[in-house]
């Protein structure tokens, strides 16, 4: 509720209200002498009747409003509106006056409201004027909690009485007011606040409506909960369902007072909103009901629980105090509760099984659910409006009205009696209060849609901290309360069609879903996604410090949930002959390939990324640690239906095809944003993958534009562009698996690589791995052939590939699990191994009969080799890079440089083919052209000069092998940059000859 | 007097959907309730065929509001968000069904255990049904010549700028959407009323053609027919030649083989997905372009269309490539059609034969991969944001091209045209120009085409036996047999013993079909 302090302040400028507040002091109390006893009266709230406030504060000391029974008897009995939206209003009365003392939305206590009502000369003989110095912004702070997410915030002033009549205690309050004495706030209030505080309403109707529910009772357990659960009950609570739990260090750490904890650090990092994990609930006996209650009830339940919260910051701050806990003592202690009074604080439930959200169904309505799925648009924030400020332009009273289901009712008449002239209220807009929204619509992701149907849509409302915490592409599990509204047949309207709108308003949202591979948490950027709320958040928790701190349940649930899963992970791990299996796993339907799908596995695995933390800018490099795959071969050797399957199992993985994307899908285009008409960047594939796989069937299809992006992208891993006016460099770390079919279609095995690909040789090189995949001619494997064929006509099950192979879930479980637990660091042995191994691979280009290298290994294949270790030490669930895993590597390295790097005239391994596409044996024959050249040349008539074609011939006619022209022309402009000779005349006509200085 | 009562269902279904409501304590299965009765009530083939037909001919504004009608529709678009709908209205009514109570204001307390769910899908007239099957499923129809509306959702149809009818289909019992999937044919049977799309939330909205689906039947869906066809005057070897020759003699310039490439093509299903026995692509090459001035609708798509039950042609120009949108694609949650959202087992024409020289964009690159993509692995990829689902398709593709091969696609089969007259216009006549068999021989070729399409085939140990002596022979021979030979040769074998309607392949068949298939090798040498 906007504080009538800020009225008067906000207000200068304008005259006219400036006149009114002096002539019409009843109902402008909040005009700039603030002291006026009246004001709470006239205060221009959203019940905004002051007949009515007063019925409350004085007449009905047991409040109607506290229970929603009550409320909806005060809906109805109002007589000017029939809206049960005045009920909540009645509550804001006393934050204006004392926004530091009234705790959120329910602030206004009626017991301080009305101890406050009786002292009102102390109090403003106590700080008469002050006031608006020292709360001058306080609506900045608006200490009114409208949590858009619970619409019924009008369940929340109900709530606030039971509370005190659970809890019972006045010492706290006792406190509050003593430091409110030395604080800014009155003196005066501290008396009055305790006092009345006993014997208050003890028959009290606490249920709500129509249900068994007794929100005193649900206040007081949650006060337990926070008060007393411990990180035991959790353990014990896993055990009993037969969850594997960890061991806990000591006794101690079992005996934590874990949301305590929790309340502490957010008093220190000033966060308002508590994550609760409903597990724990659950798991605490005495709030076990409460779970169960805060699924069905989630909109009566989450109010009574954030005031709870906000009673007990109070209540551990003044502990706090008392006891003298550092940064707590003296004027610090008292900034910081009244920093806590002025705050409104929110729980944010979670921790639900997540059901399919087209499961979501109509008996889930108003409950608490769980789903999971992509962001696929998000509008702009949207400001809501929360309240709306009307003036009556007759004679300037004005109103407050606060929205109810998402409409406000536009008062008819002034509400002053004296006034009552008919449609005179206008709307004030920058006077009425606004808060953040924002509307996603989540898609079901691909793994969640039943076989051969479209997937479905679910629009949801964010609101204040989670707005822009998400961004189109991403993953959420959402918990929220599922809401069915009625459509109008006609928005001016009031008839409706038995027709019904459903979204889903979120109270809790975490990036990403631990379903799939989870993306490598290196590449999102430090508290990136931002989620707000301390306590176990899980991942995406943008504080690293906080993470580590407060993961104990975090980590203890992660424990027990998948406790069972990892125990069987790790026992997988320690199979011998784990290596196979998962290869013989990956892609089980096709046979055969043995080393391809090594070399892709350990790709998903991946290695480590390692960026040099000390460095210029923002920590100096990072090195990639990324593998890419390239699979070259004849067509139909399953060369999709792998990428496809690797598509199934990566994290963020993005299938594309060469031929049919452009630099535009693959990288990332600007674009006019359908709804708010701005220019925007939408991603491609490849900015898409970040952090996760992307597949490039038809790779040599591509056109050179968008390859020219993937220079850039395996390298540097970014993607930069520059478009309408828009340069900017995207991260793009992913890794790239791609397919390329042979020029021709069939793999000509007497040439080389680079010459059967119509890819250059600079981009081949960025592979890791390359394996050639080749159609075997065999005439044993044909007869196996036909008879398979055969059989395929006879039998309706087609033959399964392996017998004993990890299903999808768990190869996938396992990858993620490594991928994310897994850091191995390079043991002292194998780092001598790698050396020893790439000295190997480099020797091999040595021949003892020539002077001349070939270039078997270069840099790049050290790196590969690094990577590929690391990821096979992954994969065996090792901390550290072994031996073993450095052999497997350089087998595996080999194994590819002998398919891909083998020179087809010597059989012999040549990087160089790979680097530069030249093989040794090239370069050994223009060696000896030109020698044999220069011996011509040498000759008598070489410095007259030679016909092109005389020497052409004369070669010819010495060399055993034809001499292709175009390599001729080559050695001759070697010879002619070295000084060597000189070519006079054109075409046909040209000359060779000695140059002068030539010795 | 049961007939009197459903007739009161055809002229009034809202009222007897009221009166069940009134008779039914227990509301928990309501929909299937309803669901239940109304198809027993049209149980009987007489009474069903009593149902007005909502189709080109009848459009919506053909009907009275809130009318019963049958509609045989292809499921377009089943992305849109569920529904709620409130069973019971506050005043004690049903709700529903597109009821509405101008009296139920909004302040009225809801009883949300009341609420219902309800499925909404987007449907179209079948995209390339042809017009005899048209007549044949909606009985003859009552031309009532009134204006066909412009639909004003066009690309929500396949075929872009064509007339059709679409319908936002409400299905309330839960039993009915389970199965339904896009691109799949149902006969849906409601109430007809005018509402506004459920999903949009833009501010002018227009109203659309809405049914609020009472019962859905496979009946009246699909033309059947029995294999093998038993009980004609015809044999089936007689008919097979005679349909042969006369497509050969008016689509196909008299190439027999030819003409036996295409129907063998034409009754190609996909026989299972795991491991993938698709329907074989075929290429008839060597196609004489249209003449100038001619339509370039080939004959063979208009004889085809005479014969079949789906049927569609492509022509694909650069310009066509560039300017349509083969893939469904969803934009803003609305699920834009693609030319190759067809119905299972359409028999797709592809005429290259118009195709000139010209600049291929990325968006005409996008739709080659996409038809491609069909033919060889017969799945069809839907764009979602983030995300591509592809989709299981079933259908059979001939293309006709100028040269020796297509300049886009790469089929399984090519046959190159072996015209007997060198006039190119017979190969585009028009519909009028075809001289059609005599009725009841036309009936027998279509018994014995849409017999052919739904036979099965088994092949016996035996014969396996032979056909792998067979391959391993001929490889000796001849090495540059591959296992595509031995593959290409079993599915034509098969198609060859279903165009016989035969339900086992033979030894004989087997060399009779391998022997069309060299014929055609040498041709193509």
């Amino acid at each position: 509720m906007s504080d009538p302090l800020d009225f008067p302040s906000s207000d200068v400028g304008d005259a006219e209200m400036e006149d009114a507040t002096t002539s019409i002091g009843e109902s402008m109390p909040n005009a700039p002498p603030p002291h006026q006893p009246l004001f709470l009266a006239g205060t221009p709230s959203a019940s905004g009747t002051p007949s009515r406030r007063r019925n409350v504060d004085f007449s009905d000391p047991a409040t109607p409003l506290s229970s929603v029974m009550a409320r909806r008897a005060v809906g109805m009995n109002t007589p000017k509106r029939n809206s049960p939206l005045f009920a909540r209003g009645s509550s804001p009365s006393s934050p204006i006056a004392f926004p530091s003392s009234s705790p959120g939305k329910n602030g206004s206590t009626p017991r301080r409201t009305r101890g406050f009502m009786s002292s009102d000369a102390p109090n403003d003989a106590g700080t008469p004027g002050s006031e608006p110095l020292d709360f001058p912004s306080s609506p900045s702070a608006t200490p009114k909690n409208r949590r858009g997410d619970i619409h019924a915030s009008l369940s929340v002033t109900p709530v606030r009485r039971p509370r005190r009549a659970g809890e019972g205690q006045g010492s706290s309050n006792d406190h509050v007011g003593s430091d409110g004495t030395h604080l800014s706030m009155p003196p005066s209030s501290a008396p009055h606040l305790s006092a009345p505080t006993e014997p208050e309403e003890p028959d009290e109707i606490r249920a709500i409506w129509g249900t068994t529910v007794n929100l005193g009772e649900t206040m007081k357990t949650f006060r337990d909960f926070i008060r007393g659960f411990k990180v035991k009950y959790r353990v014990a609570y896993d055990r009993e369902r037969g969850l594997k739990t960890r061991t806990l260090g000591s006794p101690e750490e079992g005996e934590q007072l874990l949301y305590e904890s929790y309340l502490r650090r957010m008093r220190q990092i000033g966060e308002t909103n508590l994550n609760v994990d409903m597990v724990n609930l659950a798991a605490y006996p005495p709030s076990r009901k409460l779970h169960g209650q805060l699924v069905k009830y989630p909109q009566e339940v989450v109010p009574a629980m954030d005031q709870v919260l906000k009673d007990l910051m109070l209540e551990l701050a003044e502990e706090d105090q008392r006891a003298g806990v550092d940064g707590m003592v003296g004027k610090d202690g008292e900034e910081e509760i009244a920093d806590i009074m002025s705050k409104v604080y929110k729980i944010r439930p979670y921790g639900l099984p997540a059901v399919n959200l087209r499961d979501l169904n109509p008996t889930d309505t108003d409950k608490l659910v769980c789903i999971k799925g992509l962001v696929i648009r998000a509008t702009p924030v949207i400001p809501d409006m929360k309240v709306a400020f009307f003036r009556c332009l007759a004679c300037n009273h004005t109103v407050q009205v606060e929205i109810d289901r998402g409409k406000i009712d536009e008062p008819a008449r002034c509400p002053r009696d004296v006034c009552a002239s008919i449609g005179t209220m206008s709307i004030v807009h920058n006077r009425c209060e606004f808060a953040d929204r924002q509307v996603i619509r989540l898609q079901e992701t691909p793994d969640a849609v039943p076989d051969g149907q479209t997937p479905h849509t679910v629009s949801l409302s964010v609101y204040d901290e989670l707005v822009d915490v998400s961004k189109p592409g991403d993953r959420l599990v959402v918990t929220g309360i599922f809401r069915s509204v009625p459509v109008r047949v006609n928005p001016r309207q009031r008839t409706i069609k038995s027709l019904f709108k459903t979204f889903v308003d979120v109270v809790h949202m975490r990036l990403n879903t631990s379903d799939r591979l989870g993306f490598d948490r290196s590449t999102r950027p430090a508290g990136g996604d931002r989620i707000p709320g301390v306590g176990g958040i899980g991942e995406g928790a943008g504080n690293g410090e906080e993470d580590v701190e407060e993961s104990v349940v975090e980590r203890e649930q992660r424990m027990t949930k998948r406790q069972e899963m990892e125990g069987k992970l790790r026992q997988l791990s320690q199979r011998p002959d784990i290596y196979d299996l998962l290869s013989r796993s990956l892609a089980p339907s096709i046979w055969a390939l043995e080393d391809v799908k090594k070399g892709i596995l350990l790709q998903l695995f991946g290695g480590t990324n390692k960026s040099i933390a000390r460095g210029g800018g923002a920590g100096g490099p990072r090195y990639r640690g990324d593998i890419n795959v390239l699979l070259v071969g004849d067509p139909g050797v399953s060369k999709s239906q792998i990428l496809q399957y690797v598509h199934k199992i990566a994290p963020r993985g993005v299938y594309t095809s060469g031929k049919g994307s452009s630099a535009v899908g693959l990288t990332a285009y600007v674009t006019r944003d359908p709804d708010s008409k701005q220019l925007v960047l939408e991603s491609g594939a490849l900015v898409l993958s970040d952090g996760g796989v992307c597949c490039i069937d038809e790779f040599d299809k591509m056109s050179d534009a968008t390859r020219s992006v993937l220079h850039e992208v395996m390298e540097q891993q970014t993607v930069s562009i520059a478009k309408a006016g828009i340069i900017t460099t995207l991260n793009a770390r992913t890794s790239i698996l791609a397919a390329a079919n042979p020029i021709g279609s069939k793999y000509n095995r007497a040439e080389t690589v680079t010459k059967n690909i119509d890819l250059p040789p600079t981009l081949i090189s960025r592979f890791d791995l390359l394996y050639l995949v080749l159609d075997q001619v065999d005439e044993t494997l044909d007869r196996r052939l036909a008879q398979h064929l055969v059989s395929l006509y006879l039998e309706d099950a087609p033959e399964t590939g392996g017998q004993d192979i990890l299903p999808l879930d768990e190869l996938s479980a396992y990858i993620t699990f490594a991928r994310s637990r897994i850091n191995p660091v390079i043991t002292e042995e194998a780092g001598n191994e790698l050396v020893r191994c790439y000295v190997i691979l480099r020797k091999a280009g040595e021949d003892p009969r020539s002077n001349e290298k070939r270039i078997t290994a270069t840099t790049r294949q050290l790196e590969s080799m690094i990577r590929l270790s690391e990821a096979h030490a992954r994969m065996r669930f090792s901390q550290f890079v072994e031996l073993q895993d450095v052999k497997e590597s350089f087998r595996l390295m080999r194994e590819a440089i002998n398919t891909g790097a083998r020179d087809p005239t010597t059989g012999e391994i040549d990087m160089g083919l790979l680097d530069t596409g030249i093989g040794r044996a090239q370069r050994r024959m223009r060696g000896d052209m030109r020698k044999e050249i220069l011996k011509l040349l040498e000759g008598g008539n070489g410095a007259r000069g030679l016909k092109w074609g005389d020497v052409l011939k004369a070669l010819e006619g010495q060399s055993s092998i034809r001499i292709e022209p175009a390599e001729f022309q080559e050695v001759i402009k070697e010879l002619e940059q070295e000084g060597l000779a000189k070519v006079v005349g054109e075409r046909d006509k040209r000359m060779i000859r000695r140059a002068d200085g030539a010795a | 007097m049961p007939s009197i009562i459903r007739m009161e269902e055809i002229v009034n279904p809202t009222k007897s959907l009221e009166e069940l409501f009134e008779n039914q304590t227990d509301l928990t299965d309501f929909a299937e309730t309803v669901e239940q009765h109304f198809s027993e009530a049209f149980f009987e083939a007489t009474k069903f065929q009593q149902i007005p037909v909502l189709n080109l001919q009848n459009p919506s504004g053909a009907h009275p509001p809130r009318g019963l009608v049958r509609f045989r529709g292809m499921i377009q678009d089943p992305s849109t968000s569920t529904e709620m709908y409130l069973l019971k209205l506050p005043n004690g009514k049903l709700g529903g069904w597109g009821i509405e109570h101008p009296d139920a204001t909004t302040n009225d307390e809801i009883d949300y255990s009341n609420l219902r769910e309800c499925n909404v899908h987007w449907a179209v007239n079948v995209p390339g049904e042809t017009q005899w099957a048209t007549q044949e499923l909606d009985g003859e129809s009552t031309s009532n010549d009134s204006k066909i509306q412009v639909s004003t959702r066009p690309h929500k149809y396949p075929e872009a700028g064509r007339d059709h009818i679409g319908v936002q289909l409400k299905l309330y019992s839960g039993s009915q959407n389970e199965s339904l999937k896009s691109t799949d044919i149902a006969t849906f049977v409601g109430i007809l009323t005018s509402e506004h799309l459920s999903s949009s939330e833009a501010e002018e909205q227009h109203e659309v053609p809405t049914l609020h689906v009472l019962f859905t039947t496979k009946r009246c869906t699909e033309v059947s027919r029995p294999f093998p066809v038993s009980g004609t005057s015809y044999t089936s070897e007689t008919v097979r030649l005679s349909l042969l020759r006369w497509l050969a003699q008016e689509a196909l310039s008299g190439d027999l083989d030819a003409a036996e490439w295409v129907l063998l093509t034409a009754i190609a299903r996909t026989q299972t997905r795991h491991p993938p026995i698709y329907p074989p692509s075929l290429t008839i090459s060597h196609f004489p372009p249209p003449p100038s001035g001619s339509s370039s609708q080939p004959t063979l798509s208009l004889a085809l269309s005479l014969v079949l039950t789906l049927a569609h042609t492509l022509p694909i120009t650069v310009d066509y490539l560039n300017s349509r949108k083969f893939n469904p694609e969803s934009k803003d949650e609305d699920l834009h059609s693609g030319e190759l959202q067809l119905p299972k087992g359409t028999v797709l024409v592809v005429a290259e034969t118009g195709l000139q020289e010209g600049k291929v964009l990325e968006k005409g690159l996008m739709n080659i991969q996409a038809l491609q993509e069909v033919m060889s692995s017969q799945t069809l990829a839907y764009a979602f944001p983030f995300s591509r689902f592809t989709f299981p398709t079933d259908i059979s593709c001939i293309v006709l091209c100028q040269g020796a091969k297509s300049t886009f696609f790469k089929t399984d089969i090519i046959v190159p045209l072996k015209p007997q007259s060198t006039e190119p216009s017979n190969l585009y006549k028009s519909t009028e120009e075809i001289n059609l068999p005599p009725p009841e021989e036309l009936a027998a070729f279509r018994d014995w085409i849409v017999g052919a399409r739904s036979g099965k085939i088994q092949i016996t140990e035996d014969v396996s036996k032979f056909i792998q002596q067979d391959f391993v022979n001929d490889r000796k021979e001849d090495p540059s047999v591959t296992s595509d030979d031995l593959m290409r040769r079993m599915t034509i074998a098969k198609l060859y013993a279903l165009s016989m309607h035969q339900e086992n392949l033979t030894a004989d068949l087997w060399n009779k079909a391998k022997s069309l298939d060299e014929r055609r090798r040498l041709r193509s040498t």
